[in-house]
């Protein structure tokens, strides 16, 4: 890469200065995971680096009454060890605990896993079952705003222009009631890529689910929200019974999903142990105490 | 002498532990000479064909490309890798660079450039335009063609066809075993240059420096004398680097452009165009009486070389004698087709052919013992060879054989009957237990020529140089010899210098680094050459000292007369003397021939958790029993074996070179190639056995290969003892562990 330029900007101000000048062959580089394998695999050689890791506005995390609002350049680590995200955005925080190793989550960003935009990325899922916003700085420094879906195409592919770039993800803090949780399945316990995963965040009251997302990743090309799975346990009191239809339902969409993979057969019948995982994280105890009243 | 060691059966640490812990060694990667060229080749997209044309233009036109090589313009003198002696003969069906593609990943060029990135990108500019062959990647396809049936072998012993047809209880058992790639840390790397004098040297981290040399002369049509290979730092090998891949290319490159010329591979590369382990498909069927003794048994295997012979029939041969070294079978017959297929190249892998084979017949002894209803351990038991028991087919003596103690003791340990009659947990996660034996050789008697010279010398320090052909892979071979010699002589081991092979400076060796030959043979060999000049050393003492050769004392570094203790000196004083009177050199060259290949035997016991919604299998427990006569140094032995579990938990769960229905490689790299790391490893218990074996150094036998054979049938045997399923494929994939608990399923509500 002997032919690399590296910008390395020190504020977003300067950084608008680099998406100013930025060409087709230029990259943002945040932990740099998935870029440097990607431009030795294409045999990229040529062009400019904006390395994002030297703007110290967006390494922090911060948080007013509304939102929880993570920089882009956030990394997994710093994200797992965050009071406000382990109360209020759990489904994140278990996401992110389980990408990669210790070494890729001192590294891998935020930012960097939704722009990737891989349908296996396991931070995906979670922010859009807690319905992120996506802030992105444009070349004329001025930034719009969009739910974190609206961002991803899928396949690798995202909506950003090449002078643009994610500044901030911004997850709103919902009441008390919200819970959530992450789930996945891959070839081995730790470092390894989804083959399947599920977040999901719920609103409980008095033993009933009034508010459900379920989202689904690695499957096809981007994650979805599951929205069969949501109707079949939305206003409905948590039960052991209700589980069952939640496992089938779940069951449903996968088949719906990759009709034609050949990794059909098997995800449709592991997507039941990641249901169990996360139906009994986020309901479990309420299971249990519907079945003691029983 | 064995009963007060002072330097064997210790754990000292490893000769270059603080440069590879502090990244000083220097690997081939790091080194770098004047004008050095790297290089790069180019692989082939498609599994067969013919190459119509290649247009190097583009790649040539640019700037710092030096040379592209291809058929074209390169020798076509055919070689086979694996030959590692003169006179051993083997189909010779390597070149250089292939005309005709015969997998995803034949060599089709390679550019010498004046830096990497250069190489890199001119590769990507060569186009080639094949005509495509129809391609077979199914050994079994592969047997019903003539074009790609290589051999068939067959050992017997007995009459096992007429027991099994008329035996009341046959049990038959069918697996299949993956390519599994060695994934060493270090990839693929050499160095070569050519010297002033018209000779080629080549560094490389390699097995067998002198099957370096011969492969290279081959390949090249060079004498022996203008080819020097000298064995660098070892990042890592198990096998994957016991075959010359990159050596005699590089070689040529250099030798051509009479320059420096490093050539390497990444690890999508390594992968795909290196060497795998031998792919097979096995059925076995067992007789066995009520009782629980086997009457007979007959194996079959077919062997998948892959694209080219190399080790295919050697492997296919030294898979099947070790089905006759385990347990007392009369009458039992094995039988191997070889083939080659359109897909990655078959080669030595730790354990050569031991972990497939062993993976069939312990399922099926597991088979047995559930038709019996019987603890699989009591079969065993019952059937395992004793001590000094004789090879069924007249192969060599097993000696010392300990695998029963290996078997009693480690139920014992393990708590084998207690876990084995847990009542099976209902729910998600069920826990089992499974067991398995096995046994590999100590070098090569009985098969191949097995000796080393060595040279001996100490100076007038009282330091010893060992001079040898030995190849640390990172194993602790260096050490292991220092602390043989260190124990003969009485001096500590920062005394003794051993250094490792150079075809130019190294006394032969004929075999190198394999077969789990180097502690058994090359040990052997050190402690010869070491008491040899020990004896000198005594002999010119006792004249310098006017004292009988009986009273000449060696202790802790210092020499005396047992009658003068007050005059003690140190050794290197005495070296001087005797160069000073005596005009001699306290020094023995030696030649080594092993008499013997007694078994060694490692027995593992292994508690496994089936998740039985997603069919993930972890490993809770390994208890690791090893009948290894004396372990030289029982840190590295431990380090063997838990290195080795790791192995065999890959090939038993996780690790396969697959290929497409094209022939395509799918695992190129290790996100996709699933390598069991920390986090999925368990506690693994390591038991030794250390009862001495004859002709093994200070009793010692080997423990490398040996370590990594029962761990995927323990692990399968585990499985089924989980949740009552037949693999019959490894690596037991959660897809395929769920397979089979649906197949068992359903199998079970039809009978209901
Ligand atoms: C060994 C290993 C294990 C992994 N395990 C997992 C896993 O378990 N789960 C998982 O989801 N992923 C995993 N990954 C993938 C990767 O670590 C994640 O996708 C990570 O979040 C990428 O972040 P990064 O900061 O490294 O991005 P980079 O590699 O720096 O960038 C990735 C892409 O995003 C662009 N980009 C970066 N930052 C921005 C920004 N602020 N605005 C716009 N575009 C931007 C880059 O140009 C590039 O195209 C793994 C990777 C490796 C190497």
């Amino acid at each position: 890469m002997s032919n690399m330029i590296m910008k390395t900007p020190a504020s977003i101000d300067e950084l608008v200065m680099c998406l100013k000048q930025s060409d087709d062959n230029t990259y943002l580089l945040s932990g740099g995971t998935d870029l440097i394998i990607k431009l030795r695999n294409s045999k990229i050689y040529e062009g400019t680096l904006i390395d994002l890791t030297g703007i110290d506005d967006l390494k922090q995390i911060k948080y007013n009454a509304e939102y929880i609002k993570i920089g882009a350049a956030a990394t997994f680590n710093q994200i797992t060890s965050n009071t406000m995200l382990i109360k209020h955005a759990k489904c994140l925080v278990q996401a992110s605990s389980q990408i990669g190793s210790t070494q890729i989550r001192n590294a891998a960003t935020l930012g960097g896993n939704i722009a990737n935009a891989f349908a296996g990325a396991d931070a995906i899922p979670a922010l859009i079952a807690l319905d992120a916003m996506v802030t992105i700085l444009k070349s004329d420094k001025t930034t719009y705003t969009k739910p974190i879906d609206e961002i991803i195409k899928g396949s690798r592919k995202n909506t950003l222009y090449k002078d643009e770039a994610i500044i901030e993800i911004s997850i709103p803090i919902a009441n008390d009631n919200c819970i959530s949780a992450f789930a996945k399945l891959g070839s081995r316990s730790r470092v390894t890529i989804s083959k399947l995963n599920i977040a999901a965040t719920a609103q409980v009251k008095d033993g009933t689910i009034e508010a459900v997302k379920i989202v689904l990743g690695a499957l096809g090309t981007k994650a979805f929200r599951a929205l069969s799975v949501e109707k079949a346990i939305e206003n409905k009191d948590i039960s052991e019974a209700l589980y069952t239809a939640f496992e089938n339902e779940l069951v449903k969409q996968v088949d719906e999903a990759i009709p034609n993979r050949s990794s059909l057969g098997y995800k449709r019948e592991a997507i039941r142990g990641l249901a169990e995982d996360v139906y009994f994280d986020l309901f479990g105890s309420m299971v249990r105490k519907v079945k003691c009243h029983d | 002498m064995t009963n007060k060691l002072k330097y064997v059966g210790k754990s000292v640490p490893m000769h270059d532990v603080m440069d590879k812990v502090t990244g000083e060694i220097k690997y081939v990667g790091d080194m770098k000479l004047p004008n050095m060229l790297y290089a790069k080749l180019l692989l082939s997209d498609i599994a067969h064909g013919v190459i119509k044309s290649i247009d190097i233009s583009k790649a040539q036109a640019l700037k710092g490309v030096v040379k592209i090589y291809t058929y074209e313009n390169t020798p076509s003198t055919s070689y086979n890798s694996h030959i590692w002696y003169d006179g051993l003969k083997a189909i010779e069906d390597e070149y250089l660079f292939s005309k005709q593609v015969r997998f995803y990943g034949d060599r089709i060029a390679a550019v010498a450039a004046e830096d990497k990135e250069t190489a890199e990108r001119a590769i990507s500019l060569i186009k080639v335009e094949y005509e495509k062959l129809p391609h077979i990647i199914s050994p079994l396809e592969a047997k019903e063609n003539p074009e790609y049936r290589i051999t068939s072998k067959e050992i017997k012993s007995g009459e096992p066809e007429n027991i099994i047809q008329t035996a009341e209880i046959v049990v038959e058992t069918a697996l299949k075993t993956q390519k599994v790639h060695h994934a060493a840390m270090e990839t693929h790397i050499c160095l070569a240059n050519k010297e002033l004098d018209g000779t080629v040297t080549i560094w490389t981290p390699c097995q067998v420096a002198f099957q370096v040399q011969l492969v290279v002369c081959t390949a090249l049509g060079l004498p022996k004398d203008k080819v020097r290979a000298i064995k660098a730092a070892m990042g890592g090998s198990f096998g994957g680097k016991g075959q010359p891949v990159l050596e005699p290319v590089c070689a040529y490159m250099a030798y051509d452009l009479g320059k420096p010329v490093k050539l390497y591979m990444d690890r999508t590369e390594c992968i795909i165009a290196t060497r795998t382990r031998t792919a097979t498909i096995g059925n076995v069927s067992t007789a066995v009486d009520a009782e629980g003794n086997i009457l007979a048994r007959d194996i079959k295997m077919l062997v998948d070389a892959g694209a080219y012979m190399t080790n295919g029939e050697a492997v296919a041969l030294a898979m099947g004698k070790k089905a006759f070294r385990l347990y007392k079978i009369q009458n039992q017959r094995y039988t191997a087709e070889v083939v080659y297929t359109n897909t990655p190249i078959g080669g030595a892998c730790r354990g050569y052919g031991s972990p497939q084979i062993h993976a069939l017949t312990e399922i099926n002894i597991d088979a047995a013992a559930r038709r019996l209803g019987m603890d699989p351990v009591k079969l065993r038991l019952k059937n395992l060879f004793q001590p000094y028991d004789k090879d069924s087919i007249g192969g060599p003596a097993l000696g010392n054989a300990r695998v029963i103690q290996c078997v009693e003791k480690g139920m014992e340990v393990f708590n084998w009957k207690e876990k084995r009659e847990r009542p099976k947990a209902i729910g998600r996660y069920v826990r089992g237990v499974g067991m398995a034996c096995a046994t590999h050789g100590n070098g090569y008697y009985g098969a191949y020529q097995d000796y080393i010279t060595m040279s001996l010398m100490m100076n007038e320090k009282g330091e010893i140089i060992l001079n040898s052909g030995i190849h640390d892979l990172g194993c602790g071979t260096v050490t292991t010899m220092k602390q043989i010699v260190s124990e003969v002589f009485d001096i500590p081991l920062d005394k003794v210098t051993a250094v490792e092979g150079d075809t130019f400076k190294s006394p032969f060796d004929s075999a190198g680094t394999q077969a789990s030959r180097v502690t058994f043979v090359c040990g052997a060999c050190a402690l010869k050459a070491a008491e040899q000049t020990r004896a000198k050393l005594v002999h010119y003492a006792s004249r310098i000292l006017g004292c009988a050769e009986e009273q000449v004392v060696l202790e802790n570094g210092m020499i005396y007369a047992s009658d003068q203790p007050d005059k003690k000196q140190a050794y290197g004083d005495m070296v001087t003397s005797i160069q000073k009177t005596l005009s001699e050199k306290v020094e023995v060259s030696c030649t080594y021939e092993s008499p013997a290949n007694p078994a060694s035997y490692a027995v593992n016991f292994v508690e496994a958790e089936v998740d039985t919604m997603t069919g993930m299998v972890r490993i809770l427990e390994v208890l690791a029993v090893h009948d290894i006569g004396k372990a030289i140094n029982p840190g590295f032995v431990e380090g063997q074996i838990q290195g080795a579990i790791q192995m065999g938990i890959g090939f038993a769960l996780s690790e396969e070179i697959s290929v497409d229905s094209g022939g395509i490689v799918k695992e190129t790299n290790l996100g996709k190639y699933h390598i069991v790391n920390a986090p999925d490893m368990p506690d693994v218990k390591v038991m030794l056995i250390e009862e001495g074996e004859e002709h093994g150094p200070y009793g010692a036998k080997s423990v490398g290969e040996v370590s990594t054979v029962a761990i995927a049938p323990a692990i399968i045997n585990a499985i089924s003892n989980a949740v009552d399923i037949d693999i019959t494929a490894l690596p037991a994939t959660p897809e395929r562990v769920l397979e089979a608990i649906k197949r068992k399923n359903i199998i079970s509500e039809v009978r209901q």
